[in-house]
């Protein structure tokens, strides 16, 4: 599903150029959860965006579903940690924003976004506006956004990192289970070594800037919610912990 | 809503209160008493006042629409695109202090006595205070609302639609809550000259005339058409940016 080979990114400003990705490579199945973790600046951020086709100027190969990554792919969806609803539309707006921008009627929207909205507890939020919803809330509504849409690849660049363990937990369990449902491949951008284990079961640990591959590590017990309690769990977190300390040192 | 209406009226009448004592203290017929002036204002209203009113309210409005309809555009554009705004930006700086009345007569000589040169002294100043802070606005939408819009499969168009206009919005109408005091000043000016109707005229023939209480009921006349503007503004400001005040 997803390709990456020796993928660089330089961004240039004005004093110096900053190199973000290093050659990047790694491959994701179709249908698996693919967890991306690495120190702050190493390019994760920007890694999604070239996945997402949002940032042109890469060098190397990313591809997506046997396609170079190109704007505008229909079946892409991105989720960001912040910022991703519009503060002026009430939840049942955002949420069919991707639908009302690709033309359908408001009773065709009605139609897919409601279930959505039950699934994800929101029902009785529909007319709120984002400023008056909880952080998890919030969330849930940038997913719902998404899943609106039928994405064959959900992109989450550090969705649950402004929120309480309890709340992350939930939302966590809420990927999995829209991950079983639907059977899009997932990835996942976290600083959290438990969220990547927990949800990853492939995880890709980069290097501090330029990103760099440090391990790619088969973690096959992802996937169930009983994971986070298995004593396996938290041998696989100390073994990223040693891969993320390894790039450090 | 009851509770606005209430101190509008209390500041209303501690308005007429300063009025009237002030009156009473200098005690000349350059200020006339409150009652004096609004006996003449509702005596005058039914006939030639209303028409004054309704000639300069038209020229007002019509400059704020057609200010809106070019700065707006103009402003996203310039806040949208660094290479636009390179080059735009100097020249708004240079024109943007000069003070737009003084090219009245040069406009006069344009567009005549009529209405058209009025409105479009009225557009040219209200031009620069809408385009700049919607130029500013525009450019400080995050970067991450337009990324993930685009995402949903926004193009240009809808991104201007749905992330860019409606996050400028509001500071269209405060920029026009501002600039609405300045365009009655201007339009007050430009009435002034060569001219024969409008509020402006009204104010100018009266005080020629020493009649001074028919210059404060012109006064009142357009301290209402202000109110009126700003009333208006604020109650499109609750209505289109009704997600603000939740
Ligand atoms: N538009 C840009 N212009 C210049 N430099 C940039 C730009 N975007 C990112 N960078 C730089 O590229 C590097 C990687 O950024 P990126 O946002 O991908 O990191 P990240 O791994 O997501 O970090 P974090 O965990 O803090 O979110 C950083 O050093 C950053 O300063
Ligand atoms: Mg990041």
């Amino acid at each position: 599903m997803i390709l990456v080979e020796n993928l660089k990114v330089t961004f240039k400003t004005p004093s110096t150029d900053i190199e973000a990705l290093g050659g990047v490579s790694f491959r994701v199945e179709a249908g698996e959860i693919c967890a991306v973790i690495g120190p702050s600046g190493c390019g994760k951020s920007t890694l999604l965006y070239v996945l997402a086709g949002l940032l042109a100027g890469f060098e190397g190969k990313a591809v997506v579903n046997g396609e170079p990554v190109k704007r505008g792919r229909r079946k892409t969806a991105l989720i960001l940690q912040d910022y991703g609803l519009l503060p002026w539309r009430n939840v049942f707006e955002n949420a069919a924003l991707g639908l009302e921008l690709r033309g359908l009627p408001r009773s065709e929207q009605v139609a897919k976004v409601a279930p959505i909205l039950d699934e994800l507890g929101l029902r009785e939020m529909q007319r709120l506006y984002p400023a008056q919803l909880s952080g998890g809330q919030r969330q849930r509504v940038a997913i719902a956004r998404v899943l609106a849409l039928n994405p064959d690849l959900l992109l989450m660049d550090e969705p649950f990192s402004s929120l309480d363990a309890l709340t992350r937990e939930t939302l966590q369990d809420n990927v999995l289970e829209i991950w079983r449902r639907t059977g899009c491949t997932v990835v996942l951008v976290t600083h959290s070594i438990e969220e990547a284990t927990f949800l990853g079961r492939q995880v890709v640990v980069l290097s501090p800037r330029p990103g760099q591959v440090v391990a790619t590590c088969k973690n096959a017990g992802a996937g169930e919610t009983s994971w986070r309690r298995d004593p396996q769990f938290h041998k696989v977190c100390s073994f990223l912990r040693e891969q993320l300390a390894g790039g450090t040192g | 809503m009851m509770r606005r209406w209430i101190s509008t009226i209390i500041a209303v009448l501690v308005l007429l209160v300063f009025w009237m004592i002030l009156a009473a203290v200098i005690d000349k017929p350059a200020l006339p008493q409150p009652f004096k002036a609004f006996a003449v204002f509702f005596r005058e209203l039914p006939g030639l006042l209303w028409r004054h009113l309704l000639v300069s309210t038209y020229r007002v409005l019509a400059g704020i629409a057609l200010a809106v309809l070019t700065a707006v555009p103009f402003g996203l554009y310039m806040g949208r695109n660094a290479g636009a705004d390179r080059f735009a930006a100097p020249l708004v700086y240079l024109v943007y202090p000069i003070p737009k009345i003084v090219l009245l007569p040069v406009i006069m000589v344009l567009l005549g006595l009529g209405d058209s040169a009025k409105i479009f002294l009225i557009t040219l100043v209200l031009f620069f205070q809408v385009l700049i802070p919607v130029r500013d606005s525009s450019r400080h939408v995050p970067r991450a609302l337009v990324d993930s819009v685009t995402s949903l499969g926004a193009g240009k168009w809808a991104i201007y639609r749905h992330v860019i206009w409606p996050s400028v919005l509001p500071e269209v109408l405060t920029a026009l809550r501002v600039a609405s005091g300045t365009a009655i000043a201007v339009l007050f000016f430009a009435e002034t000259i060569a001219c024969q109707e409008g509020l402006g005229y009204y104010l100018m023939d009266a005080w020629t005339r020493y009649a001074y209480e028919e210059m404060f009921a012109g006064i009142i006349a357009m301290g209402l058409l202000g109110f009126a503007i700003y009333t208006v503004l604020e109650f499109l400001e609750h209505r289109l940016c009704a997600w603000k005040y939740v």
